[in-house]
């Protein structure tokens, strides 16, 4: 509209930060060898000048670069155009921009910058990325870009529909809440399905509220009235149940102003923070920092330290003390690592609405955004580690279709007491429920359940006696831990029908409860192996979008009959 | 319900099977994948006694020869018959539903809403019989059905892209 724009000059700044910022392994092996040898090789020099004239070259390309790389609002697309030597050009169409979200990583929250990505439904590959752009210039693209595509309505319902015919039942969801759409009044409906008691089985159950409100919301852009009924609603559950927002306008929430700013819903303090990360426990992650410690250690620490550390370490640890200590000592390494961890990923977390959209941010050292629009929700999870399980608490998170290579999911809420997740859910996405497992696996099922489990450990377990006669029978503790384990992933798995939800129960480690809709489901599969099949049991699965290849959920060896029940639950009436 | 009781008359009916050719077809497929492995261990077997490896005792050989001559058997002659018994699927016209299974069975429903586009493949084998595998591709998985006749599969491609277009409409 106003011609093309660029980025902040910071851009050439911020290129320059990030070829330092892949020199820094390089650094660090220097370091390293200079406090080993207390002097540099002498290669350093080289080195270091070589460096020096690469970043100062790029500095200089990128001043280039950053003239070339320019934005332009048009009044149907957005183009950016960049590129030093091979130039590329990438138009987006409004109506097709699924989420404009900002990002503070690292160098971006050093310069004091903001980092702005425009997603669109086609993969990462569709996606734009502003890298550098000043905060309020960031704030005004996106609400910009936020409204522009949802103006048009019958572009975006042309687009949602084009997208992909499997996105259309949620492409249509999605319009219709954002927009007004007078087309699709009944006779819409009827006239344009074969089968009309599917499509009503498809549209018409699931939010009674939406459909009507729609139709009588008028033309204007209904972005902050179209999702009036969880606000409506949450002011009365509030303060019954105690929910965990603080401050929300209960009056204003409904006749609230066209481009609202943000209201923030609950921020979590850094006393409650602090609570979260000590009741987190992420084996997994420690377990890979510490082993990427070690081979580090391994290849870069001079050979003299790595052997007199080795050398102290058995002479002083021996026998079964020593893998004792080991062990606690892992453990809580662990622990606290994962507390560090959790308390760099959640720091700040706070949960906003932001128009119709819920915005969640969090993040110490890179600032993460994710605004999504609640209608878009595919499924809820609710997950319990054990610790968190006993005191009470949870951690909710929700899965979203997102475009975005990596496959998080955002969190809705770190950190919740668990009598509060139903009302927490009633006002951001109030299409889910939190409900316990009533369809459970029968007792027979315990068999499958603990089979491969104790079959794995007896047979690790006896490889290890054979090897270490004396040392070896300690692995006999694995057999009733594994045991332990497998029967507890009987006693809380299962599945709920309620109305269009399907919640599904499970466990690895961590209790998790999945919550989604009839709707979102894009294959549903039963089965089981003969054996099963004889015992009268199914296992069963859902697949989702979401994630980056899709993900699926399941539980094993239901009833046949309650799996057979759910099976026809997803079935269509059909007429062929 | 009464949906159901027509449900369980109706039951294995339902299904329609895949073409029989694809027996023979899936046979041969499985016998050119299985070969190699049993030829490489027979080759070795039979070296390491003629070359007299020490770490590689006839017994050892013996064995292993055995059992891939036992896979190779099992997965040409008996496995497309089993997969070929228990596959069958059916196009409604809202879903698509496939049962199909080998060691576990499981019965898979599609609905049409879901899903993205239909793919036809055929590779060497296949095409040497005149079949061809249809692929319904859903934004989250891929659900094959291998092994109608071309003109069968291509028209049952054009059925479900108009039933997927018509109920998204």
């Amino acid at each position: 509209m106003s011609g093309p724009k660029r980025m902040s000059p910071l851009y050439i700044a911020f290129s320059m930060l990030k070829l330092i910022r892949s020199l820094v392994p390089l650094l660090f092996i220097f370091g390293i060898q200079f406090v080993a040898n207390g002097k540099f090789p002498p290669t350093v020099y080289w080195v270091i000048g070589g460096a020096v004239a690469l970043i100062l070259l790029t500095g200089a390309m990128e001043i280039i670069g950053w003239k070339r790389f320019t934005y332009e609002e048009e009044s149907d697309r957005i183009t950016i155009r960049k590129g030093l030597i091979q130039r590329s050009e990438k138009i987006i169409y409004y109506s097709r921009i699924h989420s404009v979200s900002q990002e503070q990583p690292l160098i971006q929250r050093l310069l004091g910058v903001v980092q702005l990505k425009i997603e669109t439904p086609g993969g990462s590959e569709g996606d734009a990325v502003l890298p550098v752009l000043r905060r309020e210039e960031a704030e005004r693209l996106q609400r910009v870009l936020n409204e522009r595509s949802v103006v048009m309505p019958d572009q975006a319902d042309r687009a949602a529909a084009g997208i992909a015919p499997s996105d259309s039942g949620l492409g249509q969801e999605a319009a219709a809440s954002e927009l007004p759409v007078q087309t699709r009044g009944p006779e819409g409906r009827e006239g344009a399905h074969g089968a009309p008691s599917g499509a009503l089985d498809r549209e018409g159950a699931p939010l009674p509220n939406r459909a009507p409100r729609d139709s009588a919301v008028p033309g204007e852009s209904g972005a902050a009235d179209g999702f009036a009924p969880p606000d409506s609603r949450a002011p009365q559950a509030r303060p019954a149940e105690g929910g965990p927002a603080v401050q929300m306008p209960s009056a204003a929430a409904s006749a609230r102003p066209k481009a609202p700013e943000p209201e923030l819903l609950y921020r979590l303090g850094p006393g409650r923070l602090f609570q979260a990360a000590l009741t987190e426990m992420n084996l997994g992650l420690a377990a890979a920092f510490v082993a990427g410690m070690i081979s580090f250690a391994d290849d870069l620490l001079p050979d003299r330290w790595v052997n007199q550390l080795v050398s102290n370490a058995q002479a002083y640890l021996t026998g079964i003390k020593a893998i004792l200590i080991i062990a606690a000592v892992a453990l809580i390494a662990a622990w606290v690592l994962s507390l560090i961890l959790f308390i760099i990923k959640f720091a700040g977390f706070s949960l906003y609405r932001d128009g119709q959209r819920l915005s969640v941010r969090y993040g110490l050292l890179e600032r993460k955004q994710f605004l999504f629009d609640p209608s878009r929700v595919q499924a809820v999870t609710v997950r319990e580690g054990w610790l968190r399980q006993a005191l009470g608490y949870a951690h909710v998170e929700v899965n979203v279709v997102s475009s975005s290579s990596e496959k998080e999911t955002p969190a809705l809420h770190p950190f919740i007491p668990r009598s509060q997740i139903a009302s927490l859910l009633e006002q951001t996405i109030p299409q889910f429920a939190f409900a316990a497992a009533e369809l459970k696996p029968p007792k027979r099922a315990i068999l499958g359940y603990v089979r491969i489990g104790l079959i794995a450990t007896l047979i690790l377990a006896a490889v290890l006696i054979y090897f270490f006669p004396h040392m070896g029978l300690w692995s006999l503790l694995l057999i009733p831990i594994v045991f332990g384990l497998d029967y507890w992933s009987f006693r809380t798995s299962g599945a709920t029908l309620d109305g269009d939800r399907l919640t599904i129960v499970n466990r690895a480690i961590a209790k998790q409860t999945h919550c989604t809709l009839k709707r979102h489901i894009v294959a549903f599969r039963v089965g089981g192996s003969r054996w099963q099949q004889k015992g009268q049991m199914l296992n069963i699965k859902a697949h989702l979008l979401g994630g980056s290849g899709g993900s699926s959920i399941s539980v094993s060896r239901l009833k046949a009959s309650d799996a057979q029940r759910i099976y026809e639950w997803y079935r269509r009436e059909r007429q062929v | 319900m009464e949906s159901n009781k027509q449900e369980q008359q109706r039951g294995e009916e339902r299904f329609r099977r895949l073409h029989p050719d694809w027996i023979a077809a899936s046979r041969l497929g499985s016998a050119c994948f299985y070969i190699f492995p049993l030829l490489i261990a027979a080759t070795l077997a039979v070296l390491g006694v003629v070359l007299e490896w020490s770490w590689l005792p006839l017994w050892i050989g013996g064995l292993v020869t055995l059992v891939f001559a036992l896979l190779f058997v099992f997965a040409t002659f008996r496995v497309p018959v089993i997969r070929y018994n228990r596959f069958g699927f059916a196009i409604f016209e809202e879903e698509v539903e496939i049962r199909k299974g080998l060691f576990f069975i499981t019965e898979t429903l599609i609905p049409m809403t879901k899903v993205q586009h239909v793919k036809l493949e055929s590779g060497p084998i296949l095409r040497k019989y005149g079949l061809a595998e249809l692929k319904v591709v859903t934004a989250a998985t891929t659900h094959s059905i291998a092994g109608l006749k071309a003109e069968e599969a291509e028209s049952l491609k054009r059925t479900i892209g108009e039933l997927a277009r018509r109920t998204e409409e």
